[in-house]
This record gives C-alpha cells, structure tokens and sequence, in this order.
C-alpha cells in the first residue's frame, strides 16, 4: 500500500494553535488573578439583612463603608432608624448584589431600581410609613395632595384611597416599574409613550410633578414594614377639607365642584384646571337633564371624551345643576352684558378651544374628543357651509362633541355679531358667498352588501379612522393629525348629520383636515356602501 | 507514537485515515469546532450551575452576584454565552457543509441524529436566554413563544409545555432551568457520541470512492482536529475578553420594550411574521424543517457524496443555499433596521 506522504502543514498548525491557547489562558488566568476587580481594600462587604421577614442580600457597603458616600462623607444621622438594622437598597433602591459601578446603581431603562439619592429618597418613606404628615417627606408629601387635588384618582386606580376610577393603569405598584425621572416624563409628557395616551397633559411645574413622582414611586407592591392587613386597610388621613383649604368659606355648590376635583380640570369663574372646558356659563349653554346626567357617563353624550365617569347622588346633581345655573345667569347679567363687542365676546366664550388667533388650536383643545374647527386659512371649509348650518352650529351647538350651543346665553343680535367677526378676523372673505357645491353621487341602484361596505371600510378607512372607526387608526397618531379624524363610533355627532353631509365628506373630503376626496377611487355603489358602514359603526350595531 | 495502546479516544477515531480528510477544504473543521464549543459549554455551564437560583425573586441577582462579584465570573458567562451563539452557528454552518458536499448520502440515520442536535441547540439556546430573567430575556421569550403559536398543530402544546402555562411565570423560569441545564445537556451528550460513532461506522467522512490513500490516524488526524480546537477555543477566549453577554434591567412584564425582539435566531422568523402570519409564521417554517429533514430522500442517490457541490444534488443545495441567505436577510433587517413599533429604520441601527 503506497502510503502519502504526511501534510506538511499539521504539525506547525497544531503548535502555533496550542502556543496561541496557552498564551491567551495564561494571560487570563494573570490578569484574573493578579487584578483585584474589587473596590477599595479587596473585601467584599456580603451583608444579608431582615427587612419586616425578607432577607435582603447586599454588597453595598464594599464601596460605601457603613453607609458612607463616594467622597467619604459619612452617613447622616437618621434616628430612629439605624443603617445597620435597614441596609442599603431598603431605602435607595439599586442592585445591592452587584458591585460595579453601572449595574448597581440602577441601569438605564424604566428606572424601576434606579438609586434614590439626597431629597429623593423621601421616596421611600411612605413605602412603610402610613400616608401621614411625615418630617423630611414634605415634598412626597406635597406630591399626595397634587395627586388628590389634581384628581388623579378620577381616572387612575390606587389600593387604599376612598376615590378610585377605572379609566387609566393602576398605579397601586408603579413605584415597583418606573423610576422618579420616568415618572416625572410620564406625568408631563404622557403621550410620548404610547402616542395613544388619552392622559391629558396637566399645568404642572416641574417641581410640582416631580413631588408626584416622588409619592408615586413610594407605592410598591411588597411594602417591607407593613402587614398585609395594614395594606388593605390604609387609607388616606386627608379628607378633602384638609385638601383644599379655605374651603368651608365656599357656597355648597362651590364646594362640591372642589371636592369632585370639577377643577382639577375646568375653568370655574376664576378657578381654572386648564384641562377642560370653561363651566362658568354651562348652567345657560346645556340644558339641565344635560347638566345632571353628565358627570356620571361622559362617553354617552361626548363619543371618545377623556372625561372620567364622576359618580353623583341624586342631591349632589341638583346641587350642581343649580349652583351652574345660578352662576351662568349671574355671568350673562354681569360679565357677558359688559362684552359690548364681538371680539370681546370670542375672548370670553370661544377662545378656550378655538384659540384667540382662530387657528382651533386653544389651550385646551388637544384635551377635547374632537379638535375644535379651525377659523383662520380655512376659508374652503365655511365657504361649502350654507350660512343657516353656521347659525345653527352656534345656536344650537354641535350635538355629540364639546361645542355648546348659544341660544339661551346670547341674544340672536350677540350670535350675529359673532359671526360677523369670524369672517372679519379670522376666516376672510365674504360671509354670505358659498361655492357651488358639486354634485353628490346619486343612490345607486344596487346596492354593494354591508360585508362589501366594511370591507371597503378595512381596505380605505381604517389607517386613519381605525378598525373599529374610534378615529385612532395607526396613521392618526403617527402624523399627528390636526384636527384628529373623526371618531365614527359619536353616536351623538353623526346622528346629527345628514346622509348628504356624509356622502359630500366621502366624495369631496372635507376641507381644512386630512380627509380627502374618495372621487376618483371609489365609484358611487362603493361610497354608498362606505355611508351605511359609517351608520352602522356609529350605531354600534354589530356586523 | 504509533504504538499499540488503544485508549477510547483511539476507539472513536479511525485507525487510518484519509489524505483528503486532514485537509481543511474537506471539512472547514466545523463539526471539530462545534463539538469544541459543547465542551466549553459543559464546563462553564457546570460552573454557572454552582451559583444559579431558578427563582424569580434571586435569579436576576444571582446573575449580578456572578458577573460582578466573582473572579472569573464576567469571563464565564461571556464565555458561555458565546460558546452558545457559537454552536448555534457552527452547528448550523456544519449542517450546510454536509448539505453541500452531499455527505449525507448512505448515510441517512446520521443526518437526523445531527438535525435532532440542531434543535436540541435551538431549545438551549432559546431556554437559557431566559434564565437571566432580565428585560431583555423575558420579553425575548415572550416574542420568541408568542411565535410559536403560529406553528400549526405543534405549536401551541410545544409553547405550553415550555412556558409551564399559557404565560411567562415561575413556572417558566423552573421548566427553562430544567430543559437548560439538564434535557438538553444530557440530549447533546448523547447524540453527539451517537452521530460520531455513527461516523465511524460509516467509514469515516465521507469521500469520493477514487481516494483510497490513507495514513495512519495517529498522530495527524489528532494533531488536526486538535489545531480545530485550539482555535476555536482561542477564539471564543478573546471574544469573551471584550464581548459582554447582554444584560438588561430586571424583568418587568408590565413595561415591554418598544420594539422587543425575539433572541437574535428567530428574529428573521419574527420579521416573515410581520409581512405575514400564515406564511412567515407557518407555512415557510414548517416547509423549511419538513426540507432539512427530508433532504436525504429528496436526493436519491445513494452514493458519491463527499464532494462539493456533487452532481445530481444541485437544485436542492441551491435551495439550501437560498434559503440559509434568506434568513440570513431577515435576521439583519429583524435585528438592525427595525424600530419603535417594528417600523422601518434606515440607516441600521439608527433612530
């Protein structure tokens, strides 16, 4: 057998692989074991502590000798308690099985274990402390009035506080999965994420909304000093006398608009929440079943309103139907007859959600269900309107969104006024010249199915209006949409319009938003069919 | 050196060997390099297995404790870590390597035995991502499971019988520890000396009929495959000095990252899922694993492999060849150009 001479290359291969080997494990092994990875002296502080029955394993003190800092300045006195008997990430949070320098003081992200250092660690009092006046928690302190007196818990639930909505997350543990600054971002910044957020965005100081975040981040789910039983029955030592002070010098129905947090977000003569809109003439501008039934479901009567539900008694409806009442018709006497011109009245009354330059774009309007109709460059819109539809939208209001209707509160005179200066100041042009308006698509004579019309819905529809129409289809939030499309699921609002307005808004689109004209897409049976979808929606029938 | 002793290394290995299988064209020393790879994870997974706590509250800090506190520690895991991304792709590569020079034909049994392997190192792979119980993990697993569920028939038993129930929980963490760090193990251990004594009794790799020149296996077929080892665990040594195994904050399932993404081998699934369910998520998947398994029938000869490219089993490797790219261009697009709401970003890794 004629046997090949061996490969020439093996051997030196294999000594240059195992020369390469030996060298990189040795200089690891050196390295590992001439380098001391480990701070200060080299010895690791492996302390286990009882915090209320939990063992609590830390390295803290490796870096921070009996609770020093980072410069060696000593732990501040903090009698009663002793750092000895609490540790370390009790009170400050952070990875104390960690012992580098990123890790263990909390990585980057929600925050959620993120060290608590100097005036932030008030955070951490109420963890274990019943929400009382507590020395050296005056600003978490602070933050739990905010959050009573904004009315937070109008719409977010909390374990142990009497009021509780259900509207938006729980925030019973929040201290356990975001950190101060995350929650500071999240109170002033709430629809960054998600850009869906209905949370309206509070005028609040950035001290005021850290002092927030500062109480939020003390709600955790395992507080470490307290019994199960003593969680449940927390509850609040504030009663809202204590919340709003001076308050026992108020009129009954001045008062139940404080103690219902109505201010936390309206405007009420001078009180204003900035948020929603102005209550001080709403006595003259609703009717008083309107007034009454309101509070209790929003949703019913604006579609898509943030607005949470507002439980009242029977009495506490009549009480605030009268006390708004007496006040608008005290206003109309006072205030509104000194308004001797139209611009003063727009001030007054439209500004709020209108915006004094007529753009829509007022300081609550963002907060609304339905962006206000812009005035100013949007000249096409109104020239398509016929000037009795614009009398009626200011008389009679618009049914199913924010805007009121004025009849009772200004004198047909007033309400001409108002229209004069609309056209004046903002929309331009003649009042009374109207475009032509096209012809609409005639009813065809067969019908597409209501299968076709919701299939048309999904293919043309649905990236702005949504799949269920709510108008928040993906494309509504990603671009920002002003104003907002259309929530076709307002009961209220398409009820109110007519087949022909609807089928002029699919064919033509509707000048000064982003509907476009479907003309040339569709064919008259398509839009047709896309009319009974839009009716079936706002029905909310099912399919 | 040539000496008559026969120790059971000598039992696994051929006494004589072929010229062409020493050389590096043959193999690319892959299945060397693979099986290296196991060995370093047996080793540092033995170790890790010292300081491991299955249980939600400890696990994450366990990790801390691990990586930050002990000698070696970082080294460990990073080495672990990449010793397992390793395998994955060695094992994958091998794979592609036996596909491509037909060496599975006659040679069927084995060629399921390494398939077997395969996704034994998937399901590695997949459960150890998790145990870390980190951000990064939990929502990993989360997708990764979630994807599962779009393999028809199999795939939602398989997802409950990973996650312990319908959701990550305890559970989870408990059964991904145990298929971790004891099936799977175990599983590779044992296929692994099936699929080379299977080798052997196949007559070694395999080879065109033409070559019948041999040497003796001792010493250049140790010396060979050793010079595969040293330098794959030279590799693996270097990269774990400066590649840190990911780590993100405690698990928090209430918070999920914007996009999360699946552990870096299924995102390419993830991103088919994203054009389509039904086609990424079922019909593709599944006609890729029914190919891999039935490649050597689809080929029906039953000799001649052992070269490259060997003629009559072209088309299907040319299939491989597409299909091994195609996910290669998911896994980039899934990984680098995907965003906030798994939307475009270009240029890669930006915005």
């Amino acid at each position: 057998m004629n046997q090949p001479s061996p490969p020439r290359w093996v051997t030196p291969l294999y000594i240059a692989a195992l020369a390469a080997a030996l060298a990189v494990l040795g200089t690891i092994l050196f390295m590992g074991i001439s380098h001391n990875p480990w701070p200060l002296d080299g010895d690791i502080a492996d302390v286990t502590i009882n915090l209320g029955g939990t063992p609590v394993r830390e390295h803290c003190t490796s870096c921070h000798p009996e609770g020093s800092t980072a410069t060696g300045s000593p732990h501040p006195d903090i009698a009663p308690h002793e750092t000895a008997e609490l540790g370390c990430t009790g009170c400050h949070l952070g990875e104390g099985m960690a012992l580098d320098l990123v890790v263990s003081h909390g990585l980057p992200g929600n925050g959620a274990r993120a060290i608590l250092k100097k005036k932030d660690i008030q955070a951490s009092c109420y963890r274990c402390h019943p929400l009382q006046p507590l020395a050296g928690a005056e600003k978490a302190w602070n933050g739990y009035r905010l959050y009573l007196q904004k009315g937070c818990d109008s719409c977010h639930p909390l374990a142990g506080l009497q009021q509780s909505g259900r509207y938006a997350p729980d925030l019973t543990a929040v201290g356990d999965h975001l950190g101060i600054d995350q929650l500071v971002t999240a109170i002033r910044d709430p629809d960054r994420e998600p850009v869906n957020s209905t949370m309206p965005r509070y005028p609040l100081s950035k001290r005021q909304a850290r002092n927030i975040a500062l109480f939020l981040k003390s709600r955790t789910a395992r507080p470490l000093f307290q019994t199960p039983m003593a969680q449940l029955q927390k509850k609040s030592l504030l009663q809202p006398d204590d919340l709003f002070p001076g308050s026992e010098q108020l009129s009954p129905g001045q008062a139940l608009l404080q103690r219902k947090r109505c201010i936390a977000c309206h405007r009420y003569n001078r009180d204003d929440g900035r948020i929603g809109p102005d209550l001080s003439y709403s006595g003259l501008l609703r009717t008083d079943k309107y007034l009454a039934d309101f509070p209790g479901d929003p949703t019913a009567l604006i579609g898509g309103t943030r607005m949470p539900a507002i439980r009242l008694t029977a009495t506490e409806q009549r009480l605030l139907v009268k006390e708004l009442r007496q006040n608008a018709d005290r206003l109309q006497q006072t205030r509104l007859a000194k308004a001797a011109e139209g611009r003063d009245l727009y001030m007054l009354l439209c500004q709020r959600c209108h915006a004094a330059d007529g753009n829509g774009l007022g300081p609550i309007a963002a907060n609304l269900a339905q962006m206000p109709r812009a005035f100013a460059n949007n000249r096409n819109f109104f020239a398509d309107k016929s000037d009795k539809e614009l009398q009626q939208s200011l008389a009679q209001g618009i049914p199913g969104t924010s805007m009121p209707g004025f009849a009772r509160l200004l004198s047909p005179e007033r309400r001409e006024m108002l229209l004069n200066l609309l056209f004046k100041a903002f929309i331009g042009g003649d009042r009374y010249a109207k475009r032509r308006l096209p012809e609409l698509p005639p009813k065809p004579e067969f019908a597409l199915t209501a299968a076709a019309g919701q299939q048309l819905f999904q293919q043309y529809c649905i990236r702005c209006h949504g799949r269920s129409g709510t108008g928040r289809g993906p494309d509504a939030a990603r671009l920002r949409l002003q104003p907002s499309p259309r929530n076709l699921t307002n009961t209220g609002y398409l009820v109110s319009r007519s087949d022909n307005q609807l089928l002029r808004a699919i064919t033509y689109g509707v000048p000064g938003t982003a509907m476009p004209s479907w003309l040339g897409e569709l064919n008259e049976q398509q839009i047709w069919a896309l009319l009974r979808e839009v009716r079936r929606l706002s029905m909310g029938e099912q399919p | 050196m040539n000496g008559p002793q026969r120790n059971f290394l000598d039992h696994l290995h051929p006494a004589r060997v072929r010229l062409r299988s020493l050389h590096p064209k043959t193999t690319l020393g892959l299945g060397i390099a693979a099986l290296t790879c196991l060995g370093i994870l047996l080793i540092t997974g033995l170790t890790l297995l010292l300081y491991y706590l299955p249980d939600q509250q400890r696990a994450y800090e366990r990790i801390l404790h691990l990586t930050t506190t002990l000698r070696f520690g970082t080294l460990l895991r990073n080495l672990h870590y990449l010793a397992g991304n390793a395998l994955l792709i060695l094992a994958v590569l091998h794979l592609a390597r036996v596909a491509l020079t037909a060496g599975y034909r006659g040679r069927r049994l084995n060629w399921c035995y390494g398939l077997l392997m395969l996704f034994l190192i998937f399901a590695g792979a997949f459960t150890g991502y998790l145990l870390p119980w980190d951000q990064l993990a939990y929502w990993a697993l989360k997708v990764g499971s979630s994807l599962a569920d779009y393999l028809p028939l199999l795939g939602h038993p398989l997802k409950v019988f990973l996650l312990g129930g319908e959701e990550i929980g305890a559970e989870t963490l408990l059964r991904a520890f145990a298929i971790h760090a004891a099936v799977v193990p175990c599983g590779l251990v044992g296929l692994a000396g099936l699929h080379l004594w299977r080798v052997r009794r196949d007559g070694g790799l395999a080879a065109p009929s033409e070559t019948p020149a041999e040497l003796p296996a001792r010493p250049w077929l140790y010396r060979a495959e050793g010079s595969v080892a040293l330098i794959t665990l030279t590799v693996l040594l270097l990269l774990a000095l400066w590649l840190n195994a990911p780590l993100g904050e405690r698990a928090d399932p209430g918070h999920p990252p914007n996009p999360a993404k699946a552990p870096w081998y299924f995102v390419g699934f993830q991103e088919m899922v994203s054009y389509s369910a039904t086609w990424g998520g079922v019909i593709i998947p599944s006609l890729m694993i029914l190919f891999l398994a039935l490649l050597p029938w689809l080929d029906r000869r039953e000799r001649g492999g052992g070269r490259w490219l060997a003629p009559g089993a072209r088309p299907w490797q040319l299939l491989l060849i597409l299909m091994l790219c195609s996910q290669l261009v998911f896994i980039a697009i899934g990984l680098w150009c995907r965003g906030p709401n798994w939307s475009w970003v270009w240029p890669p890794g930006g915005g």
